[in-house]
């Protein structure tokens, strides 16, 4: 018995709290965003959100400082889907390529696969959905219902702008 | 559209009907699908393989034309169905399972969501795969309904969830929904599908007890869980009905006749359509793989009370332990893998601590699997005898043993030793060099 408690007392320091887990300190990455990333673009203005949304109902929000991209899925969406009870979401730290899944959302007994509109890496994800997947309902565009952050890569700032749709481009396109 | 287009046509113009003599064989109806000019296919399969059927119905909806809608119709030998996002342990009885009576059953995860289904030679799948702007969840249902009317079951309706329902008056004005059909859905980027089962000469017996497990009400799930229905077979010709059901979708969709419109009707063969179609061999190796199977499973707890007695297991007759008081027992798992621990049976605190602490870095990281569970619990040195005795042949029996495709699947070369469509599109995106690298290590875990 001693030996067990000399071996427990020794692995202590190490290890974790049971059943609290850690969640990633992923904003400090934000700051680590090399210098060279945060004025990408030549027609994008420092200090500027620029948001866009797919033909796959998904929005991204571009944030011209960090240089990150936040990614949701539309207002439209989340009614066309019903009640959402399960979100699947990327692992942090992975690269995803624009057009690949970065996720699903169940709602009604349907997959929807989400696609990244973007290139670039994943540097965190909204955890409080696993516990609240109802939020992407409650606030789809909003500050709770946004589902991963991006650091968005190279050249892909203008691609954006150039390919993807306003706001105004994107209701008429839904209501087409 | 796309600058292509224009092409087939200025050749029409240049040349002039020519007959071409060949030396390949003709294409597959599956192959030549990306690029047939019909609005309406209808598709069966001979196949009574889940893996292929599922893996079929995925090309069919990844790769037919953009606006075309086809019907599908299977049926798979007898297997339980998961949805994409459940809980393998709660929603099903793996030690029944695991047993002799039920060696014949497989185990499959499908890539829409939902709850459990099961699946034997009495069920017909039924699948519609159609554009995403016009996907509705009752419509096609609705088509099914008018089938099953045209065949004398005037009480098939469609309830609040979705599903098929045949509603019987019972005695006294009251009614009773019996479900004969579970509907699912799969949404991307353009496309949609709804598939259904559809209950005809099922073996009933065998949806009541598998699709019951001794562990649900241990287990706390952030994922999708089943709502449980009584059901009930219909009891018509499979053979009649998919006939029927074909007839009702050509005229649901405004069809009017052969020699206005062409429909293209399709026996799937499995060898041959395989052979063909490497998106739909390389699907069913990944429905196969205990990464898709098991490790899907979304993050959950199990957690057993003390003082109360466990389930009896089928394989483990009259044995019923009971933790001690005082005991917690409790496993949080992440993609199949036990991410925090907490077993200890000591009313001292400082020494239950001990035995979390133990039990932590002794089950850390181990997978939800009946056999390494029961070898890790039995190392934990603080723990009494009997506890891990028992707990561990207990739970070794009811988590399981993980089973079909082995450990290992490479992702990325195929049976030839060749790369597989995966590898190659990677190759294609190295536009970022890390990507190869995180997903590289995936595979090969």
């Amino acid at each position: 018995m001693a030996s067990t408690l000399r071996l427990v007392s020794r692995a202590l320091p190490r290890a974790s709290a049971p059943l609290c887990r850690t969640t990633a300190a992923a904003p400090v990455r934000i700051l680590g965003t090399p210098l060279g990333r945060r004025h990408l673009s030549v027609t994008a203005p420092r200090l500027e959100i620029i948001k866009r949304y797919t033909e796959d109902h998904e929005w991204i929000s571009y944030d011209t400082e960090s240089g990150v991209g936040t990614i949701g899925i539309t207002n439209y969406a989340q009614e066309k889907l019903g009640e959402v009870v399960f979100i699947e979401l990327p692992d942090i730290d992975s690269s995803v390529e624009a057009d690949d899944s970065i996720g699903a959302v169940e709602s009604v007994k349907s997959a929807s696969d989400i696609m990244s509109p973007v290139s670039g890496t994943v540097i965190q994800v909204n955890d409080t959905l696993n516990e609240k997947p109802k939020l992407v309902n409650e606030d789809p565009e909003g500050e709770n219902g946004w589902i991963v952050k991006v650091e968005v890569g190279e050249g892909e700032v203008e691609r954006l702008q150039e390919e993807l749709m306003d706001e105004e481009a994107y209701v008429r396109y839904t209501q087409e | 559209m796309s600058p292509s287009r224009g092409l087939p046509r200025l050749l029409n113009l240049t040349t002039t009907r020519r007959t071409y003599t060949t030396t390949t064989t003709p294409k597959t109806p599956i192959e030549l699908l990306r690029l047939s000019p019909n609005r309406l296919h209808i598709y069966r399969s001979t196949s009574h393989n889940p893996f292929f059927n599922l893996s079929a119905e995925d090309y069919l909806l990844r790769h037919s034309p953009p606006t075309s809608t086809i019907l599908f119709t299977y049926t798979n030998r007898p297997s339980i169905i998961l949805g994409r996002n459940q809980n393998i342990w709660s929603e099903v009885n793996i030690p029944l399972l695991h047993s002799k009576e039920y060696e014949d059953v497989t185990l499959v995860r499908r890539r829409s969501g939902g709850g459990t289904v099961y699946h034997d030679l009495g069920n017909l799948c039924w699948s519609v795969i159609m554009p995403r702007k016009v996907f509705d969840r009752d419509f096609y249902a609705n088509v099914v309904v008018r089938a099953l009317h045209s065949l004398g079951v005037t009480t098939a309706t469609i309830n609040d969830r979705h599903d098929i329902i045949l509603r019987q008056k019972g005695s006294g004005g009251k009614e009773r929904d019996l479900k004969v059909s579970g509907s699912a859905y799969k949404i991307i980027r353009e496309r949609s599908y709804h598939h259904a089962t559809l209950l005809l000469d099922s073996k009933l017996s065998s949806i009541k007890s598998l699709l019951r497990s001794p562990l649900k009400e241990f287990i706390t799930t952030k994922g999708v869980e089943s709502v449980r229905s009584e059901v009930s077979n219909i009891g018509v010709d499979k053979e009649l009905l998919v006939g029927k059901i074909e007839e009702e979708f050509l005229a649901a969709n405004g069809w009017k006749g052969e020699e206005e419109e062409s429909v293209s009707r399709v026996t799937l063969d499995e060898e041959e359509t395989v052979r063909v179609r490497d998106y739909i061999r390389e699907g069913m190796v990944e429905l196969q793989s205990q990464k898709w199977i098991y490790s899907q499973t979304p993050e959950f707890t199990l957690s057993i009370p003390h003082s109360k007695p466990l389930p009896e297991l089928p394989g483990l007759p009259g044995f019923q332990p009971v933790l001690p008081i005082h005991s917690k027992f409790t496993l949080l798992s992440t993609t199949s893998t036990l991410q925090n621990i907490q077993l200890s049976t000591s009313p001292d605190p400082s020494f239950s601590f001990v035995q979390s602490q133990e039990s932590h870095i002794r089950l850390l990281n181990t997978r939800f699997e009946g056999p390494p569970i029961r070898q890790k619990l039995s190392e934990i040195n603080s723990l009494p005898e009997d506890v891990k005795n028992d707990f561990g042949r207990w739970l070794e029996v009811a988590v399981g043993e993980w089973k079909g495709a082995e450990g290992k699947v490479d992702l990325w070369r195929n049976q030839d030793g060749g790369k597989t469509l995966r590898a190659r599109a990677a190759e294609r995106n190295e536009r970022i060099g890390s990507r190869r690298e995180v997903v590289g290590e995936e595979a090969t875990e």
